[in-house]
């Protein structure tokens, strides 16, 4: 399981002792094919990572119905945003197959914050990375959506 | 593609009453285990609140590696220790206390007898005044009956069901300080998916809340104490040690408490065992309480239990008839408690949207 867990990108750098000891925190869950992990609007306290199978993560529109974000693999993690804010949920999570989690949660973090300060530093450091790539990402979208309507449908 | 399973919209109205609703059926079931089985979930409960209190010291001991089932040996091993040490100590003041109270009590009954005369004229109209002299000679008894702290061996017997429980206490509080993570995590799995996060939320918010309130009321409790000791010392009240620490555990029961806790000291400067004018004892113990309305309890505990007058006093009659003294000063902080876990827990229901 240590093994595993460092070659997950957000663990990158973390101590092997540290990684001993995130093994007792994390919660592993095991998800049937289409079982909802979480609902886009539910209150979020944690994230996962895909430890086997893979994860769709979709958007439930009122007008367009589901849209789908991503397929996420083994080794990737989401519900990051709620580890930080506690808020809703801005997506839905499915099993898009039998799959395996590993799930990290508010009251684990403020744990290892308590008994493992450096593990702790090193997580947010790499969540924050992680979270400020997905922002420039959706940056760059956004930035191409406004050129391509800037443009006209012409 | 796999659609998401339809669920039901939410509904904004019936809020208050599934709240309500909540509120009583929790508070129904925690009155009916309480009553029915008082002794068997009194080591559960206090052996967890300990190690809720003690936690921050295990933690700081794993921090700097050292395992966990050795920081909770020596966190509680270190506690019993110094509650046994300050047993022995303390001992022969407390029975010197004793003694020398009930040496004066003979007199402070003739003060009280004198001071309230008049009230007693107005009792002899009221009460048959064969009642009156054994209501008297049952009070003079009890205050004057000597002999050691356990006359008898059925008082000593009576003794060592708290001797069990503080074993068991100290057992539970040991297990949840060394294996709690590993405890919660094996309940967690049972959990079926769907309630899996909810359920780890409410039990994190509640241990905080709890783990707040329990280490804020302690240190208020403390605080009160020591400055209820020093000013009555300073006011030459005698056995202000005892009142002193009456008066801070007292503190923990909202409205009736600081009242509670200041008669005591009042009641010996109008019996005469002080010189010092009841007025200023009065005084000095209201601006005690003000300090620590003001201050104290604001930097300690931060938000108030936020209960009611009558659920207090209902609280405290229940807790007296569950655990006496101690049920008393527990009663109180579970309310408050149990329904923190309520709200935390039809919140959770709400954002999850079970409810």
């Amino acid at each position: 399981m240590s093994e595993w867990l460092r070659q997950v990108p957000l663990l990158e750098g973390t101590h092997r002792r540290h990684l001993a000891h995130l093994v007792r925190i994390l919660h592993r869950r095991s998800y049937e094919s289409g079982e909802v992990v979480f609902r886009q609007g539910d209150v979020g306290s944690g994230m996962y990572i895909v430890h086997s199978g893979r994860i769709r993560i979709v958007a439930e529109d009122p007008v367009r119905g589901e849209i789908q974000l991503s397929i996420l693999e083994p080794g990737q993690c989401f519900g990051e945003m709620s580890l930080f804010d506690h808020g809703p949920r801005s997506a839905s999570a499915l099993a898009h197959e039998d799959s395996v989690l590993y799930g990290l949660f508010e009251g684990d973090l403020d744990q290892l914050e308590r008994t493992r300060p450096q593990a702790a530093a090193r997580l947010l450091h790499n969540l924050a990375l992680s979270v400020s790539l997905r922002l420039r990402h959706t940056n760059e979208r956004l930035r191409d959506i406004e050129e391509g309507s800037a443009r006209g449908p012409y | 593609m796999m659609a998401l399973p339809v669920r039901k919209p939410l509904s904004a109205r019936g809020d208050r009453l599934l709240l309500s609703f909540w509120i009583v059926l929790v508070a129904s079931i925690a009155v009916f285990l309480l009553v029915s089985a008082w002794m068997l979930l009194a080591p559960l409960v206090l052996g967890y609140l300990l190690a809720i209190l003690l936690s921050p010291v295990a933690e700081a001991m794993d921090r700097r590696r050292i395992p966990r089932t050795l920081g909770a040996f020596l966190v509680l091993g270190t506690l019993a220790a110094a509650i046994a040490t300050l047993v022995v100590t303390a001992s022969p003041a407390i029975f010197h206390q004793i003694q020398d109270f009930r040496d004066h009590s003979p007199e402070y009954l003739r003060s009280a007898e004198e001071k309230l005369s008049g009230l007693m004229i107005l009792l002899g109209r009221l009460v048959p005044a064969q009642e009156l002299d054994r209501a008297r000679d049952l009070a003079v008894r009890r205050l004057t009956s000597h002999g050691s702290p356990f006359d008898s061996l059925h008082d000593l017997l009576d003794v060592l069901p708290l001797l069990e429980n503080a074993v068991l206490t100290l057992v539970v509080a040991f297990f949840l300080l060394a294996r709690g993570a590993e405890i919660r995590r094996a309940f967690m799995i049972l959990v079926p998916n769907r309630y899996f996060e909810m359920m780890l939320r409410l039990l994190y918010r509640v241990q905080r809340q709890t783990a707040d309130y329990l280490r804020g009321q302690c240190l208020d409790s403390i605080v009160n104490g020591i400055l209820i000791t020093v000013a009555l010392a300073v006011l030459r009240v005698p056995y202000a040690p005892f009142l002193g620490t009456f008066a801070g555990l007292a503190n923990a029961v909202p409205f009736l408490g600081p009242l509670v806790g200041g008669l005591p000291a009042i009641a010996l400067a109008l019996l005469g065992a002080t010189a010092t004018p009841w007025w200023l004892i009065l005084l000095v113990l209201g601006s005690i309480h003000m300090l620590d309305n003001l201050v104290i309890y604001p930097a300690t505990v931060g938000g108030s239990l936020q209960l009611p007058a009558w659920v207090v006093i209902l609280g405290v009659a229940l807790g007296n008839h569950l655990g006496g003294v101690l049920g008393m000063l527990v009663a109180v902080p579970a309310i408050g408690l149990a329904r923190g876990f309520v709200l935390e827990l039809h919140q959770n229901l709400r954002g999850f949207r079970i409810l």
